[in-house]
């Protein structure tokens, strides 16, 4: 298994010195955008977490760039903000604009019964880190012990999350079917 | 066991692939811009957002501050006299209240409730009688709920989400409606209100708790101190960050209870607690063993994140009541990004898993605030 190193404290970095931090985050902005919008269903919580966690990466540039686990550590604190916000959301609900909102969760008649359809309304029933396991897996292809260094879990709790999930799925599509 | 998917799970695997690409092409990615000169600004503009949708909030009620709270109930030092046996005490600014023993605390829907229910589908609500948590500080989603809704003064929520309770409004804070003294019935549900001291009682009740419409009521006292041991105006409730009179935790070798007291920091010329709770017995004796050992110096902080011209909006004082040091008071600090941490007036204390999560109980909650606290004390 792969071993996430957490950066020292005192791997600081003085900002100005982070000479390939922008290019990292030109190539790497937008599918780390896209990871983060698909734990949360929302395309600007998606771009908070990922600013976030970019902003912590930002000062252990050097040190998490020496390691080469950049992309971890960035996906790390994606899914633990999630988990964080998921929390907070159940007491706290803020939306900047309800027309969008209701476009987008109006539903689409073209695909409307379909097998995917099923899955992502699964998924954004899925509790953080269950629906992290599960992008991780079928979004990312991420083995299981990859998946477990992302979420912080044995591997035996990654591969626990996505078999539920998939038996669930699973209960759900045949039930349709009847 | 391999990562080999099962044949006859190949249909939702598919399914799930098929569904996560497709909902990740339909995201327009949004500019990041991490450079310094921006860094700068993010979190500062980020935070103001923030207080600017609280605000917001608050204006989009009816205001009703300016309006003279009406007579007392009835004045004291002490709380009144309450049944303990059949009932608990539940305090909010300058009153302290006498509810059923089984009416838990939750909290009330609010004018987002459509955020999480729809009319016909499940209720995701408390359903049993409660006391409502205060919601000074909880956001509330500025989206515009449709439904057929009761007329005022029930609230702007489908009566198929009551549930009987009883809430409180602190007529001096400028985002509470001041509703007028008195009885309003709706479809076999009765509001009925009464203003005591600075706050205005409003207790929601059906056909069977109606019958706890006077008990609770009548109980209503205006105290200084409420039953647990709060003070119900304190100096934990300014605007800066203030430190208790010293004494040495590390001294402090036992305490047979801990009133924990929450307070909202708006100054301390008007009641500001919030919600209040009794520690006895091994939970005490782990809050104060988790302060103890917590590393000295204060935190978890991260001031680079927020604006330093503000410094959070609530406090808690731990009252601790100890065989050998008497009554002392250690101020917490945990919703914003510096000032973080247990202060005994001699040393501020980190906050850690093993104190902070164990003050939180009760009618004390974690509304939000700062990541790093948050992670600590949730």
């Amino acid at each position: 298994m792969d071993v996430l190193q957490e950066p020292s404290p005192d791997a600081g970095l003085d900002p100005g010195s982070s000479t390939d931090f922008e290019p990292w985050l030109l190539a790497r902005g937008p599918a780390l955008q896209r990871f983060a919008h698909l734990l949360t269903g929302n395309p600007t919580d998606a771009a908070d977490l990922v600013q976030e966690a970019l902003s912590r990466a930002y000062p252990r540039w050097a040190s998490l760039r020496g390691s080469d686990t950049v992309e971890a550590y960035v996906r790390r604190s994606i899914v633990n903000a999630s988990i964080s916000r998921w929390r907070k959301d159940r007491r706290l609900v803020v939306v900047d604009d309800p027309e969008p909102l209701v476009r987008e969760h109006a539903p689409d008649p073209a695909a409307a019964h379909s097998d995917a359809d099923r899955a992502w309304e699964l998924v954004q029933t899925l509790p953080p880190q269950q629906r992290a396991a599960v992008v991780l897996r079928f979004y990312e292809d991420l083995a299981f012990a990859q998946i477990a260094v992302v979420l912080d879990c044995p591997e035996s709790t990654a591969r626990s999350h996505v078999h539920r999930a998939i038996a669930a799925l699973r209960t759900r599509l045949e039930s349709t079917d009847d | 066991m391999t990562d080999a998917p099962d044949p006859r799970d190949a249909r939702a695997e598919q399914a799930f692939r098929d569904a996560l690409a497709r909902e990740a092409d339909r995201l327009e990615p949004a500019p990041l811009d991490l450079s310094p000169r921006r860094r700068r600004w993010l979190v500062p503009a980020a935070a103001a957002a923030v207080l600017v949708l609280v605000a917001g909030l608050g204006l989009s009620a009816v205001v009703g501050g300016d309006d003279e709270p009406g007579p007392v109930a009835a004045d004291g030092d002490t709380a009144p006299d309450l049944d303990v046996r059949d009932v608990r005490s539940v305090s909010y600014r300058d009153v302290t209240v006498a509810v059923p023993g089984d009416w838990d605390s939750a909290s009330a829907p609010g004018s987002d409730w459509c955020s999480s229910a729809e009319p016909g589908g499940p209720n995701p609500f408390a359903t049993a009688p409660y006391v409502a948590y205060d919601a000074t500080n909880t956001a509330v989603a500025m989206i515009a709920c449709t439904a057929e809704v009761p007329p005022a003064p029930f609230d702007q929520v489908p009566a198929e989400f009551w549930a009987p309770h009883l809430s409180f409004a602190d007529l001096r804070s400028q985002s509470s409606e001041a509703l007028v003294d008195g009885t309003a019935t709706y479809r076999g549900w009765t509001l009925t209100t009464r203003t005591v001291g600075t706050v205005q009682l409003r207790l929601l009740t059906d056909a069977a708790t109606a019958g706890d419409i006077e008990p609770i009521l009548d109980s209503a006292r205006v105290v200084e101190r409420t039953p647990e041991g709060c003070d119900t105006t304190s100096p934990a409730q300014s605007v800066e960050f203030v430190r208790p009179p010293a004494f040495d935790i590390t001294e402090v070798q036992e305490v047979s209870s801990i009133a924990v007291c929450q307070y909202l920091r708006q100054g301390t010329d008007a009641p500001g607690l919030m919600g209040s709770a009794l520690l006895e017995g091994d939970e005490a004796a782990a809050v104060l063993d988790g302060i103890r050992s917590a590393p000295v110096g204060g935190g978890p902080d991260t001031p680079e994140t927020c604006l330093d011209t503000q410094s959070g909006t609530e406090a808690i004082v731990l009252r601790l009541t100890s065989p050998d040091a008497g009554e002392r008071d250690v101020y917490v600090y945990y919703d914003w990004c510096f000032g973080n941490g247990f202060d005994d007036g001699t040393e501020r204390r980190e906050l850690t898993r093993d104190s902070c999560p164990l003050i939180f109980t009760d009618r004390v909650i974690l509304h939000g605030g700062s990541s790093a606290p948050f992670a600590r004390c949730d």
